[in-house]
């Protein structure tokens, strides 16, 4: 089933284009890597698929419902998660809160004004599921500003995760992470529930090579191509353009 | 800031005893004689006041310019619902906090469309849009003459004309405040507050209706000011237009910051030493707003977290509780 689709999507800055008649689908259980060389419009997209940028032209469907004009917050409640290219958390808080507070979103309780947050032991529980999920497991107590890079990147899909998306956008998990690093986050991503769908920008060959079932190679703003990760490394056009820099 | 900032975490046993404790220190406060008893009920009103801005300051993650236009609207509707309709200074207590809260709503609704300096702009801008008209509409108002022949209600047979009753009611309404605070902040509705402050973008990437938020919280924070402007009025009896002009939010930003943004007790102590201040360095010079803005800049370049931060990180005891 196609969990998430865009309709012809086109977005456009005055004269540059940075999203050019992209059509894609995700579907339930896919992992579709979006690949590309700098600039060629990937966070954009994924800005535009969670709400961030409103798109020019063209639609986007989760599970065949229009939510071109829906806001990121209503997206998140539908079930689009995404994370960010560079660690976006709530620095001043526990690891433990970052994702409680995210929980909480989906659970309700919103107005509840005179009860303690500590008190709702359900709800902490499941926070360290889902830390338990990313392999965060120690010193939950702790602020975030305390963790290192790796750790972070790690909280950052936790925050995502936390709101159940049927779709996650995982914008460059592994960017910035050591190889050992890289391969650990390849492990988790490995990890996620079967049935998630994940849309994953990266630039590391190796992660997109061990983890996509489908890659889409964005040139210009534009789908030069998408396939099998064989028909992708075998194909002319991305090797002229992309894959040749990089092997 | 985590030690004030997560009342939760304290014992509560431990907590028991501070409240023990400080309810037991008010209520010998009118022993000392009318004039400190006065001074301690002016404190315990602003200290309202400046717990109530720091909700948006400290906690929303919203610097508003115009706090007094919820403290002034309410004092305002206490004395015109006594001095023009005869009613209750009860009634109109009530009424007051209500009317703030709504005042807070319109102003809410229009100011946090924008953020940052517009922000802080059009609150103050709002507010002066209500200095100016308790000026010009000096038939309900007074003018600058100000609003003078209420008369303070009773409470069971106590005339608040008392001062030691007076400051017992202005007690209650402190003790009531700092407690909703505490219990607020600790609770679903006060993390979604601290998360806008955090980090905006990712709240609403992770779900939350930011805007409804922050003018929930602004609406709050209005009503929580309409509490010590209530009370400000009841216990003056009289009010005039320089409790809506911006010198007062003005004030109220740098109790505030002077206590410790962020904290829930911290413009508690910015209020009594802003007051303490005002009171006794002005008694000895006319100057005395000089030496408040040279302790504020000191405060700011040396004591970041306030004063009350500053005691926290000295009292291992308190930091550990």
């Amino acid at each position: 089933m196609s969990l998430l689709r865009t309709d012809a999507l086109h977005k456009a800055f005055g004269s540059l284009v940075v999203t050019k008649n992209v059509s894609l689908v995700v579907n339930e259980g896919e992992r579709h890597a979006l690949i590309g060389p700098n600039g060629a419009g990937k966070t954009s997209l994924v800005h535009q698929l969670a709400g961030q940028l409103q798109p020019t032209s063209g639609r986007i469907f989760l599970r065949d419902k229009d939510v071109t004009d829906t806001l990121p917050e209503e997206r998140c409640q539908l079930g689009i998660g995404r994370t960010f290219q560079k660690n976006n958390l709530f620095r001043a808080l526990s690891v433990r809160e970052n994702v409680r507070l995210a929980l909480q979103s989906k659970r309700g309780h919103w107005y509840e004004c005179l009860r303690a947050t500590s008190s709702n032991r359900k709800l902490m529980a499941e926070a360290d599921d889902v830390l338990a999920q990313v392999r965060l497991t120690d010193g939950l107590d702790r602020a975030v500003s305390t963790l290192s890079y790796g750790e972070q990147r790690q909280l950052e899909i936790a925050i995502a995760l936390a709101s159940q998306p049927a779709v996650l956008l995982l914008d460059e998990p592994t960017s910035g992470m050591s190889p050992a690093e890289t391969d650990s986050m390849i492990d988790l991503v490995r990890s996620l529930p079967a049935k998630l769908g994940i849309l994953m920008i990266e630039h590391d060959m190796k992660v997109v090579f061990s983890l996509a079932h489908t890659i889409t190679v964005l040139y210009y703003g534009e789908v030069l191509a998408s396939g099998t990760p064989d028909a992708i490394r075998d194909n002319a056009k991305v090797r002229d353009v992309y894959l040749g820099l990089g092997h | 800031m985590s030690a004030a900032g997560e009342p939760s975490t304290r014992p509560p046993l431990r907590n028991a005893i501070a409240w023990v404790a400080l309810v037991a220190g008010l209520a010998l406060v009118p022993l000392t004689g009318s004039y400190v008893t006065g001074l301690a009920a002016e404190i315990l009103i602003f200290a309202i006041f400046a717990m109530s801005l720091d909700l948006l300051i400290g906690y929303t993650g919203l610097l508003s310019f115009g706090h007094a236009a919820f403290f002034g609207v309410s004092a305002y509707t206490v004395v015109i619902f006594g001095v023009h309709l005869g009613l209750s200074g009860w009634i109109g207590f009530v009424a007051g906090i209500f009317v703030s809260a709504l005042v807070a709503a319109i102003i809410g609704f229009f100011s946090i469309r924008v953020s940052g300096i517009p922000f802080l702009m059009l609150t103050m801008a709002f507010a002066q849009l209500l200095f100016s008209l308790s000026i010009k509409w000096r038939a309900v108002t007074g003018g600058t003459d100000g609003l003078a022949g209420f008369q303070r209600p009773s409470l069971f047979g106590l005339s608040l004309d008392n001062r030691a009753t007076q400051f017992y009611v202005v007690a209650v309404g402190f003790l009531f405040v700092l407690w909703f605070l505490r219990r607020l902040i600790a609770s679903p509705l006060g993390s979604i507050f601290i998360g806008i402050r955090e980090n905006e973008g990712r709240m609403r990437a992770a779900g939350y209706p930011v805007q409804r938020f922050k003018l929930v919280s602004f609406t709050l924070a209005g009503a929580l000011a309409g509490i010590g402007g209530g009370l400000y009025a009841l216990s003056n009896a009289f009010v005039s237009s320089d409790i809506l002009h911006w010198a007062l939010s003005g004030d109220a930003i740098i109790m505030v910051i002077l206590g410790g943004t962020g904290t829930i007790i911290g413009p508690v102590f910015g209020s009594a030493a802003f007051l303490l201040l005002k009171n006794v360095v002005s008694s000895h010079t006319e100057y005395w707003l000089l030496w408040v803005g040279i302790i504020f800049i000191l405060c700011v370049m040396f004591l970041r977290q306030g004063v009350w931060g500053w005691l926290v990180a000295r009292l291992p005891a308190i930091r550990k509780s």
